[in-house]
């Protein structure tokens, strides 16, 4: 039955979104708007890339003028929400799963 | 029963909309577009993902909260719902798609209606009559 499950995925690659089909269950990775990025595991979606994410990891990147300097400094906010509905509209990216690492 | 337009009726069947639709009546948090976010008990959710809340408390970027009895939101203003972490998912959403279902008439045990009984004489008539031929 296992291997019967995996062809029927490969088959029906018919649609963009089949590949995210794909990643159900899986860690990955979303890039929204406003520089904010997520990771976190795949649980559902639907058509409007509403996701539902578990243990997301939300990274806000802000970007700030050093008063000295006059540099462009880069900060990051983390901050991890264990079960998360994320609406699709803000959504730009999704990428299957990442590396341990990245 | 999910009540609404015909349009609103199939996104909750469709999309993800219906586990919003089960939060209903639950404590959760909302992010907003605009960095704010939301916390209240959830009043009801609509076919475009308005919700209204009751008991919430809106608090924006600046750190300011402020509480209100009765709060709407409209649904295009979201960009998280943060979920409560009691039962699984797909249960949660199966609970919410058969809520309010009629069960479906067995088939097997309806006898067939007087016009079908009838339709159905004539068609052993006829299927007699051609034998004999």
């Amino acid at each position: 039955m296992a291997d019967d499950g995996e062809n029927v995925s490969v088959m029906t690659v018919k649609e963009p979104l089949d590949l995210i089909r794909l990643s159900l269950d899986e860690r990955i990775y979303v890039k929204m708007r406003n520089e904010r990025e997520l990771r976190g595991k795949l649980h559902a979606y639907d058509q409007h890339l509403n996701m539902v994410l578990g243990d997301a990891e939300e990274t806000i990147t802000t970007v700030e003028i050093d008063e000295e300097t006059y540099e462009e400094v880069y900060r990051t906010t983390k901050r991890n929400i264990p079960m998360l509905f994320v609406r699709g509209d803000g959504v730009i990216l999704v990428s299957p799963p990442v590396r341990v690492g990245v | 029963m999910f009540i609404g337009t015909s349009k609103e009726k199939f996104k909750f069947h469709n999309t993800l909309l219906c586990l919003v639709q089960a939060m209903q009546g639950k404590n959760i948090t909302v992010d907003l577009r605009n960095d704010s976010c939301i916390c209240g008990q959830v009043a009801g959710v609509d076919g475009y993902m308005n919700i209204s809340f009751s008991n919430a408390v809106y608090c924006d970027p600046q750190g300011n909260e402020y509480h209100f009895d009765n709060l709407f939101l409209q649904g295009r203003n979201i960009r998280y719902v943060h979920i409560p972490e009691t039962d699984s998912m797909l249960s949660t959403i199966q609970n919410e798609i058969g809520r309010g279902k009629r069960p479906k008439p067995d088939r097997r045990e309806m006898k067939n209606s007087r016009k079908v009984q009838k339709a159905m004489k004539q068609h052993m008539e006829t299927v007699a009559l051609l034998e004999m031929k």
